[in-house]
C-alpha cells in the first residue's frame, strides 16, 4: 500500500503540462552554455591581439642626462632603420635633437621617440661615424660608430654555432684586417672567448639591458679575403648570444665597414 | 474459501490498476527528464555521425573555375568574439622548388610578412634588403626586411613584396600589396567563404 501510494502521488503530481513546462525551462537554462560550447569546438582562442597602445600624455623633459647603452644594427644602409636604446630621451622630441652618421635627423626620418627607445632611418646624407643625441642641452654620445655599408664592398662578420654551448666568429672578405673589437650580448654566464690567431683581451658590463662582453684583439698577420675564423665562444648554452657591435680596422688604421646577416649574427 | 477466492480476484484487478499506475509514474519521471536524453542523444549523434561542416576559401580563375578549396578555422578573439579565420595553402618559390604554404589571407595587412627564416629558404639576400621595425605588443620594436617572394596561383607564378621579420610570433601573412593588385577578392560572410578570382588582363 505504502508503495501504491508513492506511484500514485507522482502520477498524480506530474501532470503533462507540468513535465512539458519543466523542460522548457531546461532548455533555457542550457541552451546558452551549448551553444557556446558548440562554436567553440572548431575555434581557437586568441588573445590580445591588435589590442589599442595605452597613450601616455605629455611630459616635460627627462630631470637626468640622456644615455645611449646600444645602437642596433651597428651597420646600415641609407634609409634602413636603426634603434637606439637608452635612458632620459624623453616621451617627446620637442626640441631635442639626434644626429646620426655625423648628420642631424629630421624629423621625417624618425619612426619613433620615446624616453627608452627611438627609432630612426639612417639619413641620406649620413657616412660612417658617431651617434649622438642633445636634449634639453645635455648631451649623450655612443660610444661606437654607425657604420654605412655597402654589402658587395664589406666583410662580413658571422656568428655560428658549433655547439649547445660553443660558437665561432668568422670573418668574411676582411683582406687587411689586423686588428679590432667585437661586442657580444648574452644571457648566461661564464662567456669565455679566445683566439687561436692573435692576442684577445676581454671584459665583461652590464647595462639596463642585461650583459655584455667586449673582445679586442690583435691578429698575429693581417687577414686574407677568404673567411678567416677569428674568435672562439663558449658559453653554459642558456639564452640568446648575439653580436651587438664590431669595429674592424686595417693596416692603416682605418675603420673597415662591416656588416652582419641577420641570420648570422644571432645564437638562439 | 469464496472470500479468499474474491480477495483473489480483486487482488488481481487492483495489481492491473497499480500496474499502469506505475508505468505512468515511471514514464512521466523519465519525461521530466526527456530534453536531457534528447540532448544526449543528439550530442552523441552529432559527434559520432555528423562530422562538423567545414567552410572554405575558394580561388577561381576569370571564369570560375575552381582552382582551390581550402578549409579554415573560427578565431575566437578575446575582445572581438568570433572571427573567420581565412587561411590558403599555395606554392612558395623556395631555393629547392615550389612549396606549399599555408598563408592568412589578411586585407587588412599592408604587405605580405613571414619569419626571417623563410628568406633563407627562398634565398632573398637579409643583407641586401631595406630594414625596418615592426612594432610588438610590448612595444619593442623588431626588425623586418623588405623583399620579394614568389608564389603560383592556379597556373601562374606571381611576384609579391614582402616583409620578413625576426619577430618570433610571426606567422605567413598574404597581405594586400601586390596580390589585391591582380586579384578581385570576395569575402562572403554568409556562405562563409572567400573568393579570389582573377581579375581580366
Amino acid at each position: 500500500m505504502q508503495h501504491n501510494n508513492v506511484y500514485e502521488r507522482i502520477h498524480n503530481a506530474l501532470s503533462w503540462k507540468r513535465i512539458i513546462a519543466f523542460n522548457a525551462i531546461l532548455f533555457l537554462v542550457t541552451v546558452i552554455p551549448l551553444s557556446v560550447r558548440l562554436a567553440q569546438e572548431d575555434t581557437e582562442n586568441r588573445s590580445s591581439a591588435a589590442e589599442i597602445p595605452v597613450v601616455i600624455p605629455p611630459a616635460a623633459y627627462p630631470t637626468t642626462a640622456p644615455e645611449i647603452e646600444r645602437v642596433t644594427e651597428w651597420f646600415g644602409k641609407k634609409g634602413d632603420t636603426v634603434v637606439i636604446l637608452g635612458k632620459s630621451f624623453g616621451n617627446y622630441q620637442w626640441e631635442s635633437t639626434l644626429y646620426i652618421g655625423n648628420v642631424e635627423v629630421n624629423e621625417s626620418n624618425i619612426v619613433r621617440w620615446s624616453n627608452n627607445i627611438l627609432e630612426v632611418q639612417i639619413p641620406e646624407q649620413a657616412r660612417t661615424g658617431k651617434v649622438w643625441i642633445v636634449v634639453n642641452n645635455r648631451q649623450a654620445t655612443w660610444e661606437g660608430s654607425l657604420l654605412l655599408t655597402d654589402v658587395s664592398r664589406s666583410a662580413q662578420i658571422i656568428l655560428a654555432r658549433t655547439s649547445d654551448t660553443s660558437g665561432t666568429v668568422s670573418i668574411r672578405n676582411g683582406a687587411g684586417i689586423v686588428r679590432g673589437m667585437i661586442e657580444i650580448a648574452h644571457v648566461s654566464e661564464p662567456l669565455v672567448i679566445s683566439s687561436n690567431i692573435g692576442k684577445i683581451t676581454s671584459s665583461l658590463s652590464v647595462d639596463s639591458l642585461g650583459k655584455k662582453t667586449k673582445a679586442e684583439f690583435v691578429l698575429d698577420q693581417p687577414m686574407g679575403s677568404a673567411t678567416s675564423q677569428i674568435l672562439t665562444i663558449e658559453y653554459p648554452g642558456i639564452g640568446v648570444v648575439e653580436i651587438l657591435r664590431a669595429e674592424l680596422y686595417d693596416n692603416a688604421g682605418r675603420l673597415v665597414p662591416v656588416y652582419a646577416d641577420p641570420l648570422g649574427a644571432k645564437m638562439n | 474459501m469464496a472470500y479468499v477466492t474474491y480477495q483473489d480476484g480483486g487482488g488481481h484487478v487492483a495489481s492491473e490498476v497499480e500496474s499502469s499506475v506505475k508505468v505512468g509514474a515511471v514514464v512521466k519521471i523519465i519525461s521530466l527528464f526527456g530534453f536531457v536524453v534528447i540532448l544526449l542523444v543528439f550530442l552523441f549523434v552529432r559527434k559520432v555521425f555528423l562530422k562538423p561542416g567545414v567552410s572554405s576559401v575558394s580561388i577561381t580563375d576569370g571564369i570560375g573555375g575552381l582552382e582551390f578549396r581550402i578549409p579554415y578555422k573560427n578565431t575566437l578573439y578575446e575582445n572581438f568574439g568570433f572571427v573567420q579565420d581565412p587561411r590558403v595553402t599555395i606554392p612558395l618559390k623556395t631555393t629547392s622548388g615550389y612549396k606549399d604554404t599555408t598563408f592568412l589571407l589578411d586585407s587588412g595587412a599592408v604587405v605580405s610578412t613571414m619569419p626571417l627564416q623563410v628568406a633563407h629558404d627562398t634565398g632573398v639576400d637579409l643583407a641586401r634588403a631595406k630594414r625596418i621595425t615592426l612594432q610588438g605588443f610590448s612595444g619593442v620594436p623588431s626588425f623586418a626586411y623588405l623583399d620579394e617572394i614568389t608564389v603560383m596561383i592556379g597556373d601562374s607564378e606571381y611576384v609579391l613584396p614582402a616583409s620578413f621579420t625576426e619577430s618570433s610570433s610571426t606567422t605567413h601573412i598574404l597581405g594586400r600589396k601586390g596580390l589585391f593588385d591582380d586579384f578581385t577578392i570576395k569575402f562572403d560572410h554568409e556562405d562563409r567563404a572567400i573568393i579570389i578570382t582573377r581579375k581580366d588582363a
